[in-house]
């Protein structure tokens, strides 16, 4: 595995929408130095890179067509029910052009 | 009143003859939920609970569960009940539907007690994580050992008497490693086999619903109500529903049981190892034959970071739409994507929060071939090695945990064999999505410690089978913290 710097971190944090201070960085590459220990061991396996990624447990087959009949979907004021800031049925957030 | 320590047949025995009522049963479980002294409880559905027990006035002689109380792990969406995940991210959040697990126990006529505690969003395996703070064993009269994770909450109020059976998810060991801490069966079927559909979901390729209960026979009781096809979940399987409890077992003569031998050796607790050896040659007794396999122990080594990997990755993409916006515990700012860093910074945990970080790590661009699909293609080989050895046999054995609940403050060697294949081998039946189930196999020191016992998809009846079997050669059914420190 790469070596692991705070710049990828800030990148990866920054994907993430989160905020992270110095002390928390410095906390992630302790952990990373582990971490990349640990990660290394897959190279162990004999022929891994040769595999297909395994993204399910086993095929399942679930791609059926149900019934053209109309569903009800969710009422309004439940969907808005958690919201925060709702106005005229939509949930609010700070506007883009000021 | 007892009837709240007994096994779900006894209780329904009880109700039918009226020496107890539903309503009765209910309140016991709801006052000693309120005693609690292990922080297991996210809410006590008291007011809830006691409404819907009122209802309960015609005993179903058919239905086993009819007003049997029980208590949900609190990452199950539970219709007008807050539900949080342990995470502060979600602190007012209250769904507007009801998880397909709690709809199927509700048309049961199970009395939902309460919401019980998590490592946040069900992200750790030690029950220390999730926003109420730390979940106490119940066996540790110290409050000095941990349940473990992430079901912690779930293995509390079942080991603690305070209901028969509790609903917890396992990802990696959620479920079957606190079942071990806490004496108790812990049991997680088939990838597919309960819907997951109102489960909050952390790594959807290894997420499983499961269950604790004190005994083999309710695990089966509570699986027949809940198992099954759910359109609301597209991986939910068609295989189909199983009887359970009429189920009459051809007994253990002549079972073909493995054990993997890099997992035993990775024990260093030799009293829980040669308690193993002794159960292994009351099982030959029985005509049990037991073979010791080498798996390869590379890939013993490498599930740990291959699990971790994935689930990270996973999480990150999962739990991207907790962002304050639609629900959740929005934190203002000047723009849109600043609500959205707030909500996420101030919500969620440092442990989660770095877990996130590798997720999104192994997922850029310039590291996804070498950390990301790597992991995926070690468990392809690590799964084709796993289903070889169980399509040899009729289940595998081994020990749930290398020790008892351990002390809070005790650290590893990440590196060794005892933490990367003891502490951390269970989450080779998520890769492979194998129905794999924990009974109580001993006590040491006042604490209990388990056996696993996995075997092909699918096949819960026969697991099941097993398990009962090897359930009364350990004579520990309807094991809790109350009857071991009581020392009954």
């Amino acid at each position: 595995m790469k070596e692991v710097t705070k710049e990828s971190l800030k990148i990866a944090a920054n994907k993430l929408l989160i905020n992270l201070n110095d002390e928390d960085y410095e906390t992630l590459l302790k952990e990373f130095e582990k971490l990349t220990k640990q990660v290394d061991l897959l190279t162990n396996i004999e022929g891994v890179d040769n595999e297909l990624p395994m993204v399910f447990p086993f095929d399942v087959s679930n791609s059926i067509l149900r019934e053209d009949e109309p569903i009800k979907g969710i009422d309004v004021d439940l969907a808005l029910r958690n919201a925060t800031k709702v106005e005229n049925e939509q949930f609010v957030l700070p506007k883009v052009v000021k | 009143m007892n009837y709240l320590d007994l096994s779900i047949k006894d209780i329904h025995e009880a109700l039918l003859k009226k020496e107890v009522t539903p309503l009765e049963l209910t309140l016991e479980a709801i006052s000693r939920a309120e005693k609690d002294e292990c922080n297991s409880f996210e809410y006590i559905c008291k007011d809830e609970a006691i409404e819907f027990a009122k209802t309960l006035n015609d005993i179903e002689e058919d239905n086993l569960l009819y007003g049997i109380p029980y208590c949900i792990k609190d990452n199950f969406s539970t219709k007008d009940i807050k539900t949080t995940g342990s995470s502060n991210i979600l602190n007012n959040y209250v769904p507007i539907f009801d998880a397909t697990v709690v709809k199927r126990l509700k048309e049961n006529k199970c009395v939902l007690i309460g919401k019980t505690t998590l490592d946040e969003l069900a992200m750790g395996g030690s029950g220390t994580t999730g926003h109420r703070g730390t979940t106490q064993n119940p066996f540790s009269l110290d409050h000095s050992r941990l349940c473990g994770g992430s079901s912690c909450g779930s293995a509390s109020v079942v080991a603690s008497s305070i209901v028969p059976f509790a609903i917890g998810s396992d990802t990696g060991d959620s479920i079957r490693k606190p079942a071990s801490y806490c004496g108790l069966v812990g049991l997680k079927p088939t990838w597919g086999r309960i819907s997951r559909f109102g489960l909050f979901p952390f790594a959807t390729s290894m997420d499983h619903v499961g269950l604790f209960t004190r005994n083999v026979e309710d695990s089966k009781i509570v699986l027949q109500a809940i198992e099954g096809r759910d359109e609301l979940d597209y991986t939910s399987s068609f295989e189909s529903n199983k009887n359970y409890i009429e189920k009459d077992g051809k007994g253990l003569a002549g079972k073909k049981l493995v054990v993997i031998k890099e997992i035993f050796e990775s024990c260093e607790d030799e009293y829980i190892k040669d308690q193993f050896k002794k159960l292994l040659e009351k099982l030959k007794k029985c005509g049990v034959i037991i073979t010791f396999v080498n798996f390869n122990i590379n890939l013993l080594r490498a599930c740990f970071p291959t699990y971790y990997i994935i689930s990270c990755a996973e999480a990150t993409s999962n739990n991207a739409n907790l962002d304050g916006v639609r629900f959740g515990n929005r934190k203002e700012g000047d723009t849109y994507l600043d609500v959205m860093k707030n909500t996420r910074t101030e919500g969620f945990g440092k442990q989660v929060k770095h877990r996130f970080i590798l997720g999104s790590y192994s997922l850029l661009s310039e590291n996804q071939e070498e950390v990301f699909l790597r992991a995926q293609k070690a468990r392809s080989v690590i799964v084709s090695r796993y289903n070889s050895i169980l399509d040899s046999c009729d289940a595998i054995l081994g020990l749930a945990a290398p020790t008892i609940a351990p002390k809070f403050d005790k650290e590893h060697d990440k590196m060794s064999d005892y933490y990367l294949i003891g502490e951390n081998h269970l989450c080779l039946a998520n890769f492979a999505g194998v129905p794999s189930i924990t009974i109580p196999m001993g006590i040491k020191d006042e604490m209990p410690f388990g056996l696993n016992i996995t075997n092909s998809k699918f096949k819960e009846l026969e697991l099941l089978d097993v398990a009962s079997n090897i359930e009364k050669i350990t004579g520990l059914a309807g094991l809790s913290a109350k009857n071991v420190l009581k020392g009954e």
